[in-house]
């Protein structure tokens, strides 16, 4: 599926002056890209968002490479044609990822838009994105029915292809579009096929092939969820929910890890309540009595908050443990040290609902009020003026 | 008497432009609804003319009993004025509808757009 597909809905031409703050984004742009293409044939950008440990994404909704982030905008009343977008780090300036020189970055004709999923034809999802070698992947629909993998050039050319088809759907037929658990390490693409209720982990090389079975829910179980999959130093690590008896109540939580050197899948710790996070050999989750502390290598457990919490989404940056619930409180943030001191709280102004985690400088996520949006929180602020702000089009 | 012929080729050619943007501009009324509780999901999408390939797709937000999230979709789509599409729960795994919104489309191209409902 090479080229970009054509609909029937044209661009919509505005005034002067914004057609000019749009050929400047443009502009802006186009020397991003090239500098991001340099850097990325040096091979020095590709293994940021998994293998080095520094990104910690409980939804890997938005790419990370050694000069910005790359994302999906949400579409609302204004903006019917969403587009794929890019954020330099340097300047924070954001702007949509196309790089023909007279575009006015609107409608379907822009290359910064990519046609979305539809059971009459392929297109992507517009959650998952992932850069890797100096490329981003997301996940989508092949018009020959496949939950596929599609590589988009990071260049602003709109240059798209399939990398790899996962497995088969009868998403045509039933219009029921599910997104697979997904993340790219070391060369493969390691997935879950959410259609099953019984999942499994497999893994293909990047560029396709035969995929391999992993890791196998327990056939016993009434259903088995895996989540988070996440490269960390090296090893992959996941989260599997057994439920047995068709009720949450009765449901098993684990933490697994893969080792790719010697292919095997071994139990990290179980019993645990909610979500999890790994950093330099240790396990952090949540459980009735606070944040825990698990070392992998001598199986040993430490409280370091005591207090009880409400499944929260943690992530771990360079600074800070930081501990977000989705929903009920989601957008307002908890810092500690890794020591358990509580270092500050970030109230949730934008009403965020939807936490994605981030790194050491930066954090994501996404506000459903009446009209979806992205947002954004800035790690390098100082401590008291830390604050949610709208991930927009020439936000910063 | 060239004055009158030009004031006349003006009435003229405003009627054309007129008719001609008129009927252009001309579409066909649409509405659409979405629906969210916690164990379903629903949309209705209405266009008023006939002989159109209609689709509707609600696009929701989840969220299991351990406090993960997830965003999925599910659409309908056949020939005629009216389209809907429901989806239901429960779930082993806990999974709560928590909001959504709907997309209509009139022969493949985007027609309305819902507000986000909340379950």
């Amino acid at each position: 599926m090479r080229g970009k597909a054509r609909m029937r809905k044209g661009i919509h031409f505005t005034g002067g002056r914004k057609l000019l703050c749009v050929l400047t984004a443009g502009i802006f742009l186009l020397s991003a890209c090239g500098k991001t293409e340099e850097q990325d044939t040096e091979g020095t950008a590709a293994l940021v968002q998994s293998d080095k440990g520094e990104a910690d994404f409980a939804y890997p909704y938005v790419a990370e490479s050694e000069k910005g982030y790359y994302f999906w905008e949400r579409m609302n009343q204004d903006l019917w044609y969403p587009r794929l977008m890019f954020m330099d780090k340097e300047s924070g300036r954001v702007v949509p990822l196309c790089s023909r020189p007279d575009c006015i970055h609107e409608g379907m004709e822009c290359n910064a838009y990519f046609r979305e999923v539809g059971n009459n034809g392929g297109g992507v999802h517009k959650y998952y994105l992932q850069y890797y070698e100096g490329n981003l992947y997301a996940v989508g629909f092949s018009e020959d029915a496949y939950v596929s993998l599609f590589r988009i050039r990071a260049d602003g050319s709109a240059e798209w292809e399939i990398s790899a088809k996962l497995y088969r759907t009868d998403y045509a037929a039933t219009g029921e579009w599910k997104t697979p658990e997904i993340l790219i390490h070391d060369g493969y693409v390691y997935f879950v096929d959410w259609y099953q209720k019984v999942k499994k982990l497999e893994r293909m090389p990047i560029d396709g092939g035969t995929s391999e079975v992993l890791f196998q829910g327990n056939s016993n179980a009434s259903a088995v969820d895996i989540y988070r999959i996440k490269g960390n130093g090296g090893s992959l690590f996941f989260q599997v929910n057994s439920y047995y008896n068709d009720t949450p109540e009765n449901a098993g939580v684990a933490a697994y890890q893969y080792d790719p050197a010697d292919g095997q899948c071994s139990l990290v710790m179980e019993g645990f309540h909610g979500t999890f996070s790994v950093r330099e050999g240790f396990v952090y989750y949540s459980s009735p009595e606070g944040l825990c502390r698990y070392s992998i290598q001598d199986q040993t457990t430490e409280l370091l908050v005591e207090q009880p919490m409400n499944v929260p989404t943690i992530t771990l940056t360079r600074d800070y443990i930081i501990l977000c619930a989705q929903w009920e409180d989601g957008g307002k943030l908890t810092l500690y040290d890794y020591e358990g001191n509580e270092i500050a709280t970030v109230p949730n102004t934008l009403r965020v609902g939807w936490y994605f985690g981030g790194n050491s400088d930066m954090l994501f996520g996404e506000c459903w009020t009446e009209t979806p949006s992205l947002v954004f929180l800035d790690l390098n602020r100082p401590v008291g003026e830390m604050q949610w702000e709208e991930l927009k089009e020439n936000s910063r | 008497m060239g004055k009158i012929r030009k004031t006349v080729l003006g009435i003229a050619l405003a009627v054309c432009v007129l008719g001609s943007s008129v009927s252009s501009c001309y579409a066909a009324t649409s509405s659409i609804e979405v629906g969210v509780t916690a164990t379903s999901a629903w949309g209705n999408f209405r266009y008023e003319e006939a002989g159109h390939h209609l689709k509707v797709t609600v696009y929701y937000s989840e969220k299991d009993s351990q406090g993960n999230t997830r965003i999925d979709e599910v659409s309908a789509h056949q020939f005629g004025n009216f389209i809907s599409v429901y989806v239901s729960r429960p779930s082993p795994g806990g999974w709560q509808y928590m909001n959504g919104y709907a997309r209509g489309f009139v022969d493949d191209v985007l027609e309305a757009l819902s507000a986000v409902m909340h379950a």
